[in-house]
């Protein structure tokens, strides 16, 4: 067999053993079986792109009459055959994002949610997270796992997108972080809505970057500068504007103390500037006028720190033209304004634990609330309690 | 994530493309008549160049544009190959013309269209290698 048909088995033999291992997954749970069906319709159509790519080598070898003995001289079979090969590796990256990065969360999610060590706190965490979604209008179920860091995966199968939210093992008692997740979540909801974003606000922030840029600055850079706010930027300050918008003061407080370290106005190409992000949300936490709430205060604690260590960036990427452009285009975008009618749940929340007991009002409102009050040696006590309270709406048995 | 499937759709689409021009000129060598698939593979190619052409129009008059084809603007500029915006039209203008002349059997010699796609294909397969590392690093730390 020649080496190509053996790579064309590889490939036949892990889309066979992803499609075995998820019909061994005999009942899954109702969130998990949200991924399979999308993920098995996208195995079966990797499949047929593989039998077609050995279909065209065995057109190759005839056309060019190649065989493995010998290498070809003649320009349009040599460069054929770099297709054909490039091909290959381009459904070979594709099993690894789509199956190899995905299929053991699957096992780290079933276990998670039966290990007597961490049922508790995975179905405490996944209520959490159900109620964020509910709050915001979200209406994908997403696995949750507690892994390394805050993050959310985009599992791309085709047409259908999902994700998969991870929450630091290390902070799974401090409830106080959990509100971090809105910002996670919010990734989710920019992907299910990125058309709303790229028809409009792309071109503004595109033509906004290239009327601000210094002479000085070429095309590649330019390319560059669109590239980092139109990918990563937008999505950034749009899951912090849905973040703000549905958890208000307790997510900006978190986040806050999450992002402060000694470079605040640091530019990176994955992430705008923590500085710019703070700012753009109190500005978006002003801009909702909730009642008690002193934004002065939030935005006079941050500045003593970021306004001490560093300046702002003077590079066109942060000219105030062009993040104006963003914001204004978000806030534009995203109106909901899920806070307002949670917050009255939330205050009577921080009222009842800051005498001292676990109130009974939703999750959602207790950990919003504790996330503004001070850090104490209550929250694990609350947590504890919490616990126990969600411990009996697991579906696992 | 999402940047690996944007740069790997993009790659895909671009080697078809030319997996369809290298089919058709050996079977044009041979004489023979080019089978429909590989020509619907060179449409596929001109329609990815349109797009890109359509978004570098469109970022001058205010309209819509792909995100898709962004990113695809952003691997070329990080070539040495294509200049400003007025060069890059050009050559994709230029490039969608030979790829439809090509295809009707009228030339089979290329001047920018082929270089375009291969520059394409291996540019944003790169790019979707370096993302897919980044996600190679986030899970082995997630697990």
């Amino acid at each position: 067999m020649s080496l190509l048909n053996q790579k064309a088995n590889d490939i036949f033999s892990k889309i066979a053993f992803a499609k075995e291992r998820l019909r061994r997954i005999r009942s899954p749970d109702r969130i998990l079986e949200t991924y399979i069906e999308p993920l098995e319709r996208w195995l079966e159509t990797l499949r047929q792109r593989a039998e077609r790519a050995k279909n065209d080598f065995e057109e190759f070898v005839q056309d060019a009459d190649f065989v493995e003995a010998k290498h070809l001289q003649e320009e349009p079979q040599r460069r054929l055959l770099v297709d054909i090969l490039r091909n290959f590796e381009d459904i070979e990256k594709r099993l690894y994002i789509g199956v190899d990065t995905f299929m053991p969360l699957t096992l780290v999610w079933r276990s998670q949610r039966k290990e007597k060590e961490t049922r508790k706190q995975h179905a405490l965490l996944g209520d959490f997270l159900s109620g964020l979604s509910l709050l915001s209008g979200i209406s994908e179920p997403m696995m949750v796992i507690m892994g390394e860091t805050y993050a959310c995966l985009p599992v791309e199968w085709g047409e259908t997108i999902k994700h998969v939210v991870f929450s630091p093992y290390s902070e799974i008692q401090n409830l106080r972080k959990w509100v971090i997740l809105a910002h996670e979540l919010g990734h989710a909801y920019f992907d299910l809505n990125a058309e709303r974003f790229s028809s409009g606000l792309f071109t503004q922030v595109a033509r906004k970057l290239a009327e601000v840029r210094p002479i000085s600055v070429d095309q590649s850079e330019l390319e560059s500068a669109i590239y980092a706010w139109t990918r990563n930027w937008i999505p950034e300050l749009a899951s912090d504007c849905f973040a703000v918008k549905t958890l208000g003061p307790s997510f900006v407080n978190q986040f806050v103390v999450t992002v402060l370290d000694s470079q605040p106005n640091r530019i990176r190409s994955t992430h705008p500037p923590p500085g710019l992000r703070v700012r753009c949300m109190l500005d978006t936490l002003e801009s909702l006028n909730l009642p008690g709430v002193d934004v002065d205060s939030y935005r006079n604690k941050w500045q003593a720190y970021c306004f001490t260590t560093s300046r702002p960036s003077s590079l066109y990427i942060v000219h105030e033209d062009v993040v104006r452009t963003v914001v204004e285009g978000i806030d534009f975008i995203m109106q909901e304004k899920p806070i307002e009618k949670k917050w009255t749940d939330i205050v009577d929340a921080g009222k009842a634990l800051s005498l001292g007991s676990v109130p009974d009002q939703d999750l959602l409102s207790i950990v919003s609330a504790l996330a503004i009050g001070e850090p104490n040696k209550h929250v694990f006590r609350v947590y504890k309690t919490l616990l126990e309270r969600h411990s009996g709406n697991s579906d696992v048995p | 994530m999402r940047d690996a499937q944007t740069f790997l759709e993009a790659s895909r689409i671009a080697n078809s493309a030319l997996m369809g021009i290298h089919f058709a000129e050996i079977t044009r060598e041979k004489g023979e008549s080019v089978k429909a698939e590989h020509l619907r593979k060179v449409d596929d190619g001109i329609d990815l160049l349109e797009a890109v052409l359509r978004t570098l129009e469109a970022r001058d008059s205010q309209e819509t544009i792909s995100s898709d084809a962004l990113s695809i603007l952003y691997v070329l500029s990080q070539g040495r190959m294509v200049g400003g915006p007025t060069a890059l039209k050009k050559m994709l203008a230029g490039s969608i013309a030979e790829l439809k002349s090509f295809k009707e059997g009228k030339t089979n010699v290329f001047e920018d269209a082929e270089d375009l796609l291969e520059i394409i294909a291996c540019s944003t397969s790169e790019e979707a290698a370096k993302a897919t590392s980044k996600i190679r690093i986030f899970m082995a730390e997630a697990r």
